[in-house]
């Protein structure tokens, strides 16, 4: 394996390849054979029927209504929206995918990954997943099983990463759609609206927007009451949402009457109550800002000072426990490590503030353990183990761990100790890992080493490494060719 | 990592033994073991009002498991220290601090059901 250009591989069987790219081919003709033949006769009694009822009596707008918009509807968005608004959630998966067949917004070659999407959706086994591509539509099946299976850190690292795909890896109209839908509405249906809002950043459509603009409120910003029944009127699930949206609109209607009250002074020092806030939003896994950390840190400063380990000190004695500066200066570690966890977990970077050291401190230890999480994430990514077994979607998952863990900390600021890191171990371990999943998998690997060979490069230009950028831009360049 | 770590942690300071048993920081350890086995002994009785606890993050539930960890756990000198310290800190500005209540009732509780919205097409 050579460092440049060696991501996709000649095919070790390019008969059987062909042999596969003119099977495509024919079944995309045949399909389009199908919507001629089919849609043609529709066209042809639509016009006929319509023709002898209306008797020439039709204006030019009726016509055109009739004649054209009618049937380019039902040929573009009918089959589509069968497929996902009634069959999908009826769990009538075979009309679903015959729907989905006849759709001229879905590729031929997403058709076996939507069937996968709605069988995960609905809950049920999903026998052909071994063989199937990882794509967006996977990606988001995953994604969903995570969410309800109550995992949402990884849901929400499928999502972050959807949410920053490289120029050219496919994320279709549909899927940001239905399938960012279903994962919007499970967040929604155990109540998590900070994850449903962190969903539909993702997605496009009608629902979403609702949902998000619904998080927004519940979440406390003022929602505008005619924009809010706007979009509840232009949504699907009217009936289900209705009660929500009222509920909202009511409880903003209320606060509006109401005098604002003026914001409560801060409490001169809450730092206990502050810090369990804080770790059970990390538990939520609510976003956690690296300010609000290094905030609660200097309330903490005056809380656990020397006056307040003398006072525990003291205490120590009374209880008759003989080493009490011990186990003073032992709850002051824990609050530290505590703290430093958070701080790990936070996103963005903590202002500057005057240097001191419990600060400091304190930023050592996250950045300790955000490097030793790159590290551990690194230990999934081992291109020997890279097999036939490996799913190419599971092994796109294992490198979600290391771009979250790289990511945070690249927030931290810590770009000296991520350089040697990257050079160190980082660079050519993920670089070889998504070379032999290239040549393992071929073409269904080909969105997910798209993506990552995009991300090595990226990452490669943060730390200044000149060769490894070029070099996987122009991986990311063929394993696009090979997507596509 | 993490969540769980996190989970852990919460779930540790909200079952600070001096909630679990409703006694003040300060009580003596006479007074902890009586309150701990009347409550062992209205929990076995089925009392409604033993059942439940409030701490600063909301009211819990109250389980005969988690009186005995807490009458333990105070027992040691050393790990009372930490949670007194910890009781004492919670006590007073936790509501202040914007703290959410863990069984609040939402808007969305109220109006959108869970199992309605799952159960939609």
């Amino acid at each position: 394996m050579t460092t440049a250009g060696a991501a996709i591989p000649l095919l070790p069987d390019a008969r059987a390849a062909r042999r596969g790219q003119s099977r495509a081919r024919l079944l995309a003709a045949v399909r389009l054979l199908v919507w001629t033949a089919l849609w043609g006769t529709v066209l042809r009694n639509i016009g006929a029927s319509v023709g002898v009822w209306a008797a020439g009596s039709l204006g030019a707008a009726a016509t055109i209504l009739i004649g054209v918009v009618i049937p380019a509807w039902l040929f573009v968005v009918f089959p589509s929206w069968v497929a996902f608004r009634i069959a999908g959630p009826r769990g009538m998966r075979r009309l679903a995918a015959l729907c989905c067949w006849m759709s001229p917004l879905v590729r031929m070659r997403d058709l076996p990954s939507i069937s996968a999407w709605f069988d995960v959706t609905a809950d049920r086994p999903c026998p052909g997943w071994d063989e199937l591509p990882a794509d967006a539509w996977t990606a988001l099946a995953s994604a969903v099983q995570a969410d309800r299976r109550r995992s949402p850190a990884r849901a929400a690292e499928i999502a972050d990463a959807l949410a920053h795909l490289p120029a050219g890896a496919r994320f279709s109209w549909l899927a940001r759609v239905h399938g960012v839908e279903a994962l919007v509405v499970s967040a929604v249906a155990r109540r998590d609206w900070a994850t449903a809002a962190r969903y539909a950043r993702v997605g496009q459509g009608r629902l979403i927007l609702l949902l998000a603009l619904v998080a927004r409120g519940i979440g406390g910003e003022a929602v505008p009451r005619r924009q809010l029944w706007a979009r509840w009127l232009l949504a699907p699930m009217r009936r289900t949402t209705f009660p929500l949206v009222r509920a909202l609109a009511r409880r903003d209607a209320i606060a509006a009457g109401a005098r604002p009250a003026p914001p409560p002074p801060p409490p001169p020092s809450a730092a206990h109550a502050r810090h369990i806030a804080l770790l059970e939003a990390a538990a939520r896994h609510e976003e956690i800002r690296a300010d609000e950390v290094v905030a609660l840190a200097a309330v903490w400063q005056g809380a656990i000072d020397d006056a307040a380990l003398a006072a525990l000190r003291a205490r120590a004695l009374e209880l008759g426990i003989r080493d009490g500066a011990a186990q003073a200066l032992a709850l002051r570690e824990q609050v530290l490590g505590e703290l430093a966890l958070l701080l790990a977990r936070a996103d963005g970077e903590a202002a500057r503030a005057p240097a001191h050291a419990f600060r400091e401190t304190l930023v050592a230890r996250a950045r300790e353990q955000q490097l030793a999480r790159i590290k551990d994430a690194l230990g999934g990514l081992d291109a020997d183990a890279v097999g036939p077994a490996l799913h190419p979607l599971a092994a796109w998952e294992r490198w979600l761990t290391l771009r979250a863990a790289w990511e945070r900390a690249e927030q931290g600021g810590g770009r000296a100790a991520l350089a040697a890191l990257w050079r160190s171990t980082v660079r050519d371990s993920l670089w070889s890992y998504c070379c032999a999943l290239s040549h393992q998998h071929g073409g269904r690997a080909a969105w997910a080493v798209l993506v990552m060979f995009d991300w090595l490069a990226d990452r490669a230009e943060y730390v200044g490494d000149l060769v490894a950028v070029l070099a996987n831009r122009e991986n990311a360049r063929i394993a696009l060719a090979s997507s596509r | 990592m993490i969540a769980g770590d996190f989970e852990n942690l919460v779930r540790e300071r909200v079952a600070n033994p001096f909630f679990v048993l409703a006694v003040a920081p300060d009580a003596a350890v006479a007074e902890i073991e009586r309150q701990g086995q009347r409550l062992l002994s209205e929990l076995a009785a089925g009392l409604d009002g033993a059942r439940r606890y409030p701490t600063p993050f909301g009211v819990r539930e109250r389980t005969p498991e988690l009186v005995r960890v807490a009458i333990a756990e105070l027992r040691d000198p050393v790990r009372r220290l930490a949670h007194e310290w910890w009781a004492r800190g919670l006590a007073a500005p936790a509501q202040s601090a914007g703290v959410r209540p863990a069984e609040k009732t939402t808007v969305a509780d109220r109006a959108f059901g869970a199992e309605r919205l799952a159960a939609a097409p």
